[in-house]
């Protein structure tokens, strides 16, 4: 007993003397704080969500999103098929085509030109003496600090690309180059390799660099490891990324329609413009059903790497 | 293969990590086509010592050289030669996981390689790569296994794989950090044995850590006793007194007490 009562005192001092972090304390408490002065403060309780006029215009808002012809009527499969089969041959297979080709044009490009950019940017490869301990030569400081610039300038230049948002770059190139494709496959692209080569950089930076190591300990270069060792391995990752921005790519080329440029978008906005909400309701499910297809390649492609063996 | 191997040299040479010595103040001298055993208990210093022979470890005073090249006073140029004539088997083997067998081993010889020389043998290996690389697989057994992939091999067949990209480097130094440390008893006499006639029929000189004395004694005809980064004793295996033999047996003894398995030894 008195041994369990000595453990227990002893492990009461443990426990006040842990380490505690202020900063979690305090945002908890500033987090509290701010949630409960919004609620009692903002206008809540000032303007019904639900009041009956909203409620009337949804109804007719849902109303509008069934197929015309199908409007006040028993459904009708022929009828539907029918309709589906109009928008389509109209301007939803086109205009989903050429969502999808700006798509994927635009992300291999960033996929390819943000690969020169990650190595460039990865701190671990970018230094005089990649993965082992630099020399002490009487040019290693100024090599040293060459190869900091080189990494810092790379790291901006990422930051710069990715800072300016797909839309700003595609209105600025639509005013240089006039509207076609190009613009929006550019605009994505270079927002991209901004997005791209930061995210491959941070994932070859922290790789396990014990086998990298011992490629440069038996004499292996810079491109040589990175062809060899770094890119397989880190090669799941970034495709992982490589996939999702492309899903990212579809839904901005979608959106970017609404630019000018013939893409998903620019029905969507045109069917809303001419107040025809079933239309606009079915391209606004087909981009949907491009963005699921794209997760279902990826997946696909991500478990034959995973299992390729 | 290299038809003498290269002299290893180290002279007053002291490493520090912070605050910790790893090695302090050792001077040794292997030469050409010897082979020696690094023995002494874990954190004795002796996977620093061995990676000082190929630049993997700076030396923080002291001198550290190759064939008489001083490393710290070679330009990178000639610092990669002498890492590509010096092969370094690692503890974690250090092998590329989703890589094949054959891929792992052709990058044994990178240092030596131009790039586009080096991306024909990773992607489209010609025969005649592909068939030197099947004759160093055979030298260890695991010929069979050239174009698995290196994950899906049990750690045994891996560490073979380590030892025949080491061997397909064609270095004149041959460096183990433990190699026997994650193997079974039978297994690790095998081991070295391969290693001891591999080096012996290539003429390439050999430095192996151990904390295994008996083995070492088995294997070696010098043995080199490290405790605490510094040189405990240097001989013949013959010539250690009773005396040394306790003094390094109780510290190696304690480290491989735990049912056999050897402790970690992970700097």
């Amino acid at each position: 007993m008195d041994t369990d009562n000595s453990v227990n005192l002893a492990i009461e001092q443990l426990h006040r003397q842990r380490p505690r972090s202020r900063f979690v304390r305090y945002s908890v408490c500033l987090m509290l704080l701010v949630i409960a002065l919004s609620w009692l403060l903002g206008d809540f309780f000032t303007t019904d969500l639900f009041n009956g006029r909203r409620l009337q215009n949804l109804q007719r808002f849902l109303q509008e999103l069934i197929p015309y012809p199908l409007q006040g009527r028993a459904f009708d499969w022929a009828i539907a098929l029918d309709w589906l089969d109009k928008i389509l041959a109209d301007r939803g297979w086109q205009a989903l085509g050429t969502t999808l080709a700006i798509s994927v044009a635009a992300i291999v490009m960033a996929g390819c030109s943000s690969l020169v950019f990650t190595l460039l940017a990865a701190r671990t490869l970018s230094t005089t003496e990649p993965f082992l301990p630099a020399p002490l030569g009487k040019h290693s400081r100024f090599k040293q600090s060459a190869w900091w610039l080189v990494v810092a300038i790379t790291r901006l230049m990422l930051i710069f690309l990715r800072a300016i948002p797909e839309y700003v770059w595609a209105f600025l190139l639509l005013a240089v180059l006039g509207i076609s494709a190009w613009p929006i496959v550019l605009a994505l692209a270079l927002h991209n390799i901004g997005i791209l080569g930061k995210l491959s950089a941070e994932v070859v930076e922290n790789l396990p660099t014990a086998a990298l190591a011992s490629l440069r300990g038996l004499g292996a270069s810079r491109l040589q490891i990175a062809g060899a060792a770094i890119m397989p391995m880190a090669l799941p990752r970034l495709l992982m990324f490589f996939f999702y921005r492309w899903e990212t790519c579809v839904r901005e080329a979608t959106v970017l329609g609404m630019l000018g440029f013939v893409s998903l978008g620019f029905w969507i906005q045109d069917a809303r413009a001419r107040n025809v909400y079933d239309e606009m309701f079915l391209l606004i499910i087909l981009g949907a059903a491009l963005i699921m297809g794209g997760d279902l390649v990826s997946a696909i492609v991500r478990a034959l790497i995973r299992n390729n063996r | 293969m290299a038809a003498n191997g290269a002299r290893l040299l180290l002279r007053n040479v002291s490493v520090r990590y912070g605050a910790l010595t790893a090695l302090d103040s050792v001077s040794l001298e292997v030469q050409a086509g010897e082979a020696i055993a690094l023995v002494g208990p874990s954190g004795a210093g002796k996977t620093t010592l061995l990676k000082l022979f190929n630049g993997a470890v700076r030396p923080s005073t002291g001198e550290v050289s190759v064939d008489g090249r001083i490393l710290a006073a070679l330009s990178p140029a000639e610092l990669q030669q002498v890492r590509a004539d010096t092969g370094f088997i690692y503890q974690d083997l250090n092998l590329i996981p989703n890589l094949r067998v054959i891929q792992n081993i052709v990058t044994g010889r990178f240092g030596r390689r131009s790039l586009f020389g080096s991306a024909v043998d990773v992607l489209l290996p010609s025969r005649s790569t592909a068939r030197a690389v099947y004759r160093v697989l055979e030298q260890v057994g695991i010929e069979e296994k050239l174009y698995l992939r290196t994950d899906m091999l049990s750690g045994g067949q891996q560490q073979r794989v380590a030892i025949a990209r080491a061997l397909y480097q064609q270095p004149r130094a041959l460096l183990c950090d433990e190699p026997v440390a994650s193997v079974d008893p039978l297994r690790a006499r095998a081991v070295l044995a391969l290693l001891k006639k591999l080096s012996e029929d290539n003429g390439l000189t050999l430095c192996v850590s151990l904390h295994h004395l008996e083995l070492a004694k088995e294997f070696f005809p010098r043995l080199v006793a490290v405790r605490n980064g510094r040189i405990l004793f240097d001989k013949k295996p013959d010539a250690i007194t009773d005396q040394e033999y306790t003094e390094i047996y109780r510290l190696t003894h304690a480290a491989e007490n735990n049912n056999g398995e050897p402790e970690n030894t992970h700097q």
